[in-house]
């Protein structure tokens, strides 16, 4: 049964000023803004797409130079309204659990589409970061940033065996649902963690239309993640 | 004339898109602008809702299948125990919304509710959830039976009734009538309709559609339950985003106006549907 609690909380709506838009491979960007907020490492935001959409979008935060950053893949018109607007960005945040590590032994593996959360992990934790890619990554963003890529399907399921036969005690997956169901079945000697990325309406507990099935009965991604275990959403085989 | 709520203002959450009270945690909200906030429907037992995937959006309506996933009337109380309801009301006037699977289930959460009743202006009943199998919206196809029920919450208490009613179990000015002639306060209309679509994974999705596309059909509805029943008690429900649509069901007839689904779009437009109205 899922938890019904309250929290003492408050979610601020912040009007962010765009910065910088990067092509960081085909159709995803990663966008920083001027402004920075609080979070913590694993915490997401809820973006406003204005008349392209009807709810709000969430997207894992990340910090870049010191201010806050997002990555987005153009999926849809509401994403593509966030990557092209020059407007400034009505968000609330920040959202939804921050991610704690039993130690910092551990790597971070991202899709592009979640880029700026793992360059923020990444720095946060001091632990080694890896993108997996569809295809390659643009110029602008290797010359900018140091990464470990991997580019297709091949690339990733190497990348997996690798990570499985490793020193590192956890493994952060963020991407897909598909990428990181095969995080989880691929890797049996880690424990892996999944930054799950269901359908948000509300963000922040009230409309229970994020509900994700677990071993432990149905919980929802805004207020009982974004971050599971994976073993909690994927029996391993 | 029939007995009225006297909100602050006549704007309202609707019961489900707001849960249990989460957008007070929200500080562009100034809630001295919202009339009540109707909390998600309780049931007896507690429910965990449908199977994921639960929810889509288009650009002009949403569909949802959550299923009444809710706390039971465990929960409920935990929350009137723990101080959770005191604390929400001290902000905003709330709303109970109650459902249930049977007759015998509504009677029964309407007893058991009965000793905290008074914490709350109003007690809206739910006859018109499209994703439950049993109660919800199948309550009302059987109308002597679902007359019984009416009758029977009406003498288990004197708090202020709303019977919140769809437009699938007939004409919703004909059901309002009979809400009326049992002794009830007020009706809610309309809830979302039963939809379908095929979302971008290919799979069909059943669910209750909500947003933009309802306001019309939940304008109409007003405007005929109006007609019919000059002093009945009329909260708006459907599809309203913004300040124009709020005058123009208060217009048609409705007392007050309720936001669900726009709450997701971006709910500091609270603030400037209350704005007009707060004094
Ligand atoms: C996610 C969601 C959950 C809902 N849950 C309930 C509910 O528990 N009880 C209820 O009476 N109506 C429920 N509704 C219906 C709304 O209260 C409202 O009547 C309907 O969505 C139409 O209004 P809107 O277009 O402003 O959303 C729900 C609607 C949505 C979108
Ligand atoms: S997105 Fe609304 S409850 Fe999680």
């Amino acid at each position: 049964m899922a938890s019904f609690s309250i929290k003492n909380v408050k979610y601020n709506a912040y009007l962010l000023t765009k910065k910088s838009t990067i092509e960081i491979t085909d159709r995803t960007y990663l966008i920083s803004f001027q402004e920075d907020l609080e979070f913590s490492p694993g915490q997401f935001c809820m973006v406003n797409v204005d008349g392209a959409g009807l709810t709000r979008k969430p997207f894992t935060l990340g910090r870049i130079e010191g201010t806050v950053a997002i990555s987005v893949k153009i999926a849809g018109k509401g994403s593509e309204y966030i990557v092209k607007t020059s407007e400034r960005l009505n968000v609330l945040a920040p959202l939804g659990n921050a991610f704690v590590p039993e130690n910092r032994n551990g790597a971070v593996v991202v899709a592009p589409s979640c880029l700026a959360e793992g360059l923020h992990l990444s720095e946060h934790f001091k632990i080694p970061l890896f993108v997996a890619s569809k295809s390659a990554l643009s110029r602008e963003i290797t010359s900018q940033f140091e990464l470990n890529t991997v580019v297709g399907n091949d690339g990733y399921l190497r990348l997996l065996e690798e990570l499985n036969n490793s020193r590192f005690d956890w493994i952060f997956v963020s991407g897909s649902r598909i990428m990181e169901e095969l995080a989880v079945r691929n890797m049996p000697n880690k424990l892996v963690y999944v930054s799950l990325n269901e359908y948000m309406a509300c963000g922040i507990g009230a409309c229970k239309g994020c509900a994700v099935e677990t071993m432990n009965g149905i919980k929802h991604a805004c207020t009982d993640g974004p971050v599971f275990r994976g073993d909690e959403i994927w029996a391993r085989h | 004339m029939g007995k009225a709520l006297n909100l602050r203002t006549p704007i309202v959450i609707a019961s489900g898109p707001g849960g249990f009270g989460e957008y007070l945690n929200v500080s562009s909200v100034d809630w001295s602008y919202v009339g009540a906030y109707t909390l998600k429907t309780v049931t007896l037992n507690p429910k965990s809702g449908n199977k994921p995937p639960r929810m889509y959006a288009s650009k002009e309506f949403l569909i949802n299948r959550i299923g009444l996933e809710n706390p039971g009337f465990d929960g409920l109380r935990k929350m009137v125990e723990d101080g959770t309801i005191d604390k929400l009301a001290s902000i905003v006037p709330l709303i109970l919304s109650l459902g249930g699977d049977s007759f015998d289930e509504y009677v029964e959460i309407t007893k058991l509710c009965r000793p905290f009743l008074d914490k709350f202006i109003a007690v809206e009943y739910n006859f018109s959830c499209p994703n439950v199998h049993h109660g919800g919206l199948s309550i009302m196809v059987d109308r002597e039976e679902w007359r019984r029920l009416l009758k029977a919450i009406r003498t288990e208490t004197d708090a202020f009734i709303i019977a919140k009613l769809g437009i699938e179990s007939g004409f919703v000015e004909e059901m309002a009538r009979i809400v009326s002639s049992e002794g009830w306060d007020g009706v809610t209309v309309i809830n979302t309709i039963r939809g379908l679509m095929v979302n971008s994974e290919g799979q069909t999705v059943l669910g209750g559609l909500s947003g933009p596309a309802l306001y019309p059909i939940a304008l109409r509805a007003v405007y005929e339950v109006r007609k019919a029943l000059p002093d009945i008690y009329i909260i708006a429900s459907g599809g309203v985003y913004a300040p124009e649509q709020v005058r123009e069901m208060l217009r048609f007839g409705a007392n007050a106006v309720s936001v669900g689904s726009a709450l997701f779009h971006d709910e500091s437009v609270l603030n400037e549907m209350g704005k007009e109205f707060s004094r």
